[in-house]
């Protein structure tokens, strides 16, 4: 693919839940390759914006692409879409009445066909990289928050994903737990993937992103290198939203 | 209950009103249910041993038997069919498709919302006489407490179902649909198999009471056991003999019905208790 096109592009999509307007012509480029980090208070959209982004969420104006596909059409294989859009929740959502290792196996096993000892082979080497390979065969409530939340990510990556989207998977852990979480993310980020990471982690925003987004009240209001934003944000709401931080 | 009180502190440790402290209340209800136990059990034991005519039992065990057998099947039968309908019922009714679970719906509140006696009465008398001509089935009551049964139970099941598919974090249809799996996929792969688990107890507890609706059909002379005994009891006017072979007969299906039960549930574990 040559790039006259970004890998994840949001072209002035608007989102309202009944009445409420939450997605304000937001547009928003992610090239391949890159991690970009949402910021912005609760209610700001942030979360929204990302779950539009495998359709989760409809939309009700603009369009959503994945490498130039549309994925927000209603005529768009979606099934086929999401295999390419890897998701990682708050809340884990791993299958409780499958082991760790059934969790990761069973989406390429049923949505790609791939043979059982195929799929177990690759689960293994996911396991093996978040560091769990021990944990194969335990159920999720045999797992703490955080090892969950890294056998989810493994479940993502089994499908080989195009991108990877990341909705405050830190948010319900123990302060403890977060780092693993966070530590399997920067490694993914090393290995090039693409990522949209919406998140209230300041420090792991700042140090792995290489794009901040904004938002406020359902618009982009601001973008930048991580040390700009930081250092220097050329709006006041950004300067708002960090003076809140500290 | 007294021992949900053994972390507080002393002087909470009396009722509101100063008659009963916690100890004294558990004595008294250990003693109260024992005398209870007792009583039943000598009850029991005197009927069993004065008011049962043993020489009665084996003139009247072939027809139980037979009964008990009869029972067995439409119970076997009834089951297989409105479990299997019953998800269907249960599945429509969280359809998005609105006839769909407006049908549903509808059904359930019919059959919940009505005596299976009466339903029993509309398969038997009412529907022979919506045939033009004359009716083709001549043995009817059989195919009747087939039916009735069926349709009743169903809609029983079906809210069990419904309430078990509820029950599953929405969460978990998302992390299906957003590894690329189709609706049917994901209710199959992941959501069902946790309904199932959350609806078990509830479909158990209907399946038992399914067995014991059989007695009704007494009323179309099916020759369940309750009509063993009336048959018996007004040739002989003796009441507990036939008594006790219903009991026995009732409670050597729903007993081990219940562990199955227990043993279904144990098995869908996952792992133990969720966080």
């Amino acid at each position: 693919m040559t790039a006259d096109h970004a890998l994840l592009e949001f072209d002035h999509v608007d989102k309202y839940f009944g009445e409420t307007h939450v997605l304000k012509e937001v547009s928003l480029d992610i090239e391949d390759g890159e991690v970009c980090v949402v910021v912005g208070p609760s209610g700001s959209g942030k979360s929204t914006l990302l779950r539009c982004a495998n359709r989760l969420e409809e939309i009700q104006a603009g369009e959503i692409r994945l490498d130039g596909r549309s994925i927000s059409d209603p005529d768009a294989d979606i099934n086929r879409l999401r295999q390419r859009i890897g998701m990682v929740f708050q809340s884990f959502n791993l299958f409780p009445h499958k082991t760790a290792l059934e969790n990761i196996t069973l989406a390429p096993r049923k949505v790609r066909g791939i043979d059982e000892e195929t799929a177990r082979t690759r689960a293994e080497e996911l396991l093996e990289d978040v560091g769990l390979l021990e944990q194969g065969a335990s159920y999720p409530n045999q797992l703490s928050g955080g090892q969950q939340q890294r056998v989810a990510i493994a479940r993502a990556l089994a499908m080989d994903p195009k991108v990877m989207l990341f909705d405050e998977v830190t948010s319900a852990l123990d302060p403890e737990l977060v780092g693993e979480v966070l530590e399997v993310m920067r490694g993914l980020a090393d290995d090039g993937m693409t990522m949209m990471v919406v998140t209230h982690e300041m420090g792991f925003a700042r140090e792995v992103g290489d794009r901040i987004v904004l938002m406020d009240e359902g618009r982009v209001v601001e973008t930048g290198e991580p040390n700009s934003f930081f250092e220097n944000p050329r709006t006041e709401r950004g300067e708002q939203f960090l003076s809140k931080l500290l | 209950m007294a021992d949900s009180y053994s972390g507080a502190p002393a002087e909470a440790n009396a009722t509101a009103d100063g008659f009963f402290d916690d100890q004294t209340l558990k004595y008294l209800g250990v003693g109260l249910s024992s005398l209870f136990a007792l009583g039943v059990v000598l009850l029991v034991l005197y009927i069993l041993s004065v008011q049962v005519d043993y020489g009665l039992v084996p003139t009247i065990l072939p027809q139980f038997i037979r009964a008990y057998g009869l029972v067995l099947g439409i119970v076997v039968t009834g089951s297989v069919l409105s479990v299997t309908s019953g998800i269907f019922v249960g599945l429509a009714r969280v359809s998005k498709t609105r006839i769909t679970s407006g049908l549903s719906a509808a059904y359930v509140q019919f059959f919940r919302g009505t005596p299976l006696l009466f339903q029993i009465f509309v398969v038997y008398f009412g529907v022979p006489t919506l045939w033009p001509g004359t009716f083709p089935i001549s043995n009817w009551g059989l195919p009747t407490a087939i039916i009735s049964l069926t349709l009743n139970h169903a809609a029983y099941v079906g809210e069990a179902v419904r309430g078990g598919i509820g029950a599953v974090p929405d969460g978990q249809m998302e992390a299906a649909r957003s590894l690329g799996m189709g609706y049917v996929q994901a209710m199959r792969e992941v959501v069902i198999p946790q309904a199932w688990r959350n609806a078990l107890a509830a479909v158990g507890n209907d399946q038992i009471i399914l067995v014991k609706d059989t007695s009704l059909l007494t009323v179309i002379a099916i020759p369940e056991l309750i009509q063993q005994f009336r048959d018996v009891n007004s040739a002989t006017f003796d009441p507990w003999t036939p008594l006790v072979l219903v009991a026995i007969a009732y409670l050597s299906i729903t007993i081990p019905m219940g562990r199955l039960v227990e043993y279904l549930e144990a098995r869908s574990d996952w792992g133990g208790e969720s966080q």
